[in-house]
């Protein structure tokens, strides 16, 4: 009668693959079971006289060896760091650019964003400005009319005479000096009237 | 496999990766004919197996960082060398024909050895037996007696459980008895 143990485990005996307890177990269980017994010993028996490479084995012809050498000692061999490298190499291609491009990305938007936000400020109060119907001055006349107002009446002409539209005694001396350059530079001026 | 014998192997495998031919000539001449048994009883076709045999080299180089360092390089070989064949059939479509074929193809194709001497005819009688074999049956039993691959490895590459891989073991033992005494070869068992 057939024992179900050495398909289970005589097998795996066989190939050494049974740990020290099992291979002890199954021994002492050869010991006693004489189809596992009489299965172990063919087993050995085949091996030794049918299963060996005389029998088994296939001779492969010189043509062959020579082709299958050329092919394989001929190619660019992979070592193991170099073929690390080379794999860190090809899938870090696309992170390595992600991240130099995203950086490059990041620092322009950055240095424009500071930039842009000023521009739309600018614009902002030049709209509020238009709107509010406050005439919007050149730059430097505005710093020189701020400046003016913070040195107060005491020095009024300082305000004035940067004010060609301004009332006060100082247009007479603007008109005055203008013309008179003017007339240096050979251009006579025209008398419109009233 | 003993672990010498192993260390040997792996060092010999590194010494081909690293460019050395006598590193591959070594493991080659040492393994060629198994391998090659392997790949011709599973196709039954010498010409189709001899090319198997050249891409089961090539990829072992290719495939060089993927090689376990605890594993027998025989059975990572062998590995290649069943998957190798296993896409061939899948590729080309043909692995019902095949296994109805080898059924078929009793001592046709593979060339039976002469008889002149006990050992030539002994082998033609193994290589008859074989071929009388169901073919996962005599798949399990080449990858274990040719490529001394453990079961356990050999379940995973027939993605089976290990309970079948060994019950076609035994089935292929029984049967080859079976087929050796029909052939007049008594006394094993």
């Amino acid at each position: 009668m057939e024992c179900t143990r050495w398909t289970e485990e005589g097998l795996l005996y066989t190939s050494g693959e049974l740990n020290g307890s099992q291979k002890e177990k199954f021994q002492r269980h050869a010991g006693e079971c004489a189809f596992c017994s009489n299965e172990l010993k063919a087993f050995h028996e085949e091996r030794t006289s049918l299963f060996t490479p005389a029998t088994l084995y296939e001779p492969t012809s010189p043509q062959l060896d020579a082709r299958i050498t050329a092919a394989c000692t001929r190619l660019p061999r992979p070592t193991a760091g170099i073929g690390l490298l080379a794999m860190v190499a090809r899938k870090g291609v696309v992170p390595v650019l992600f991240l130099v491009f995203g950086f490059a990305g990041g620092i322009y938007v950055a240095f424009n964003l500071e930039r842009f936000n000023s521009e739309e400020i600018r614009m902002a109060d030049e709209r509020i400005d238009q709107e509010s119907g406050i005439p919007a001055l050149p730059e430097n006349d505005m710093s020189d009319g701020v400046l003016a107002a913070a040195e107060g009446p005491s020095n009024p002409t300082a305000g004035d005479s940067a004010r060609p539209d301004s009332a006060g005694g100082a247009q007479p001396a603007f008109d005055a000096g203008h013309r008179g350059d003017l007339r240096a530079r050979g251009v006579v001026p025209v008398d419109l009237g009233d | 496999m003993d672990a010498s014998e192993r260390q040997e192997d792996r060092s010999h495998f590194d010494a081909w990766v690293r460019g050395e031919p006598a590193g591959f000539t070594w493991l080659y001449d040492k393994y060629k004919n198994r391998v090659f048994a392997f790949l011709l009883r599973m196709t039954s076709e010498r010409e189709l197996a001899e090319d198997l045999l050249q891409e089961t080299f090539l990829a072992a180089l290719r495939n060089a960082n993927q090689f376990d360092r605890n594993r027998s390089f025989l059975s990572w070989l062998f590995g290649i060398a069943h998957k190798r064949a296993i896409d061939h059939f899948r590729h080309a479509k043909v692995e019902h024909e095949h296994q109805s074929d080898a059924e078929k193809s009793v001592g046709t194709r593979i060339e039976a050895p002469d008889d002149a001497t006990s050992n030539e005819r002994m082998r033609g009688l193994v290589s008859d037996a074989l071929e009388t074999l169901d073919p996962l049956q005599r798949e399990v039993f080449l990858l274990r007696e040719l490529g001394d691959v453990p079961f356990k490895e050999i379940a995973h590459m027939m993605n089976c459980p290990i309970n079948t891989a060994l019950g076609r073991m035994r089935l292929a033992l029984r049967n080859i008895r079976k087929e050796l005494e029909k052939r007049g070869v008594h006394g094993v068992h």
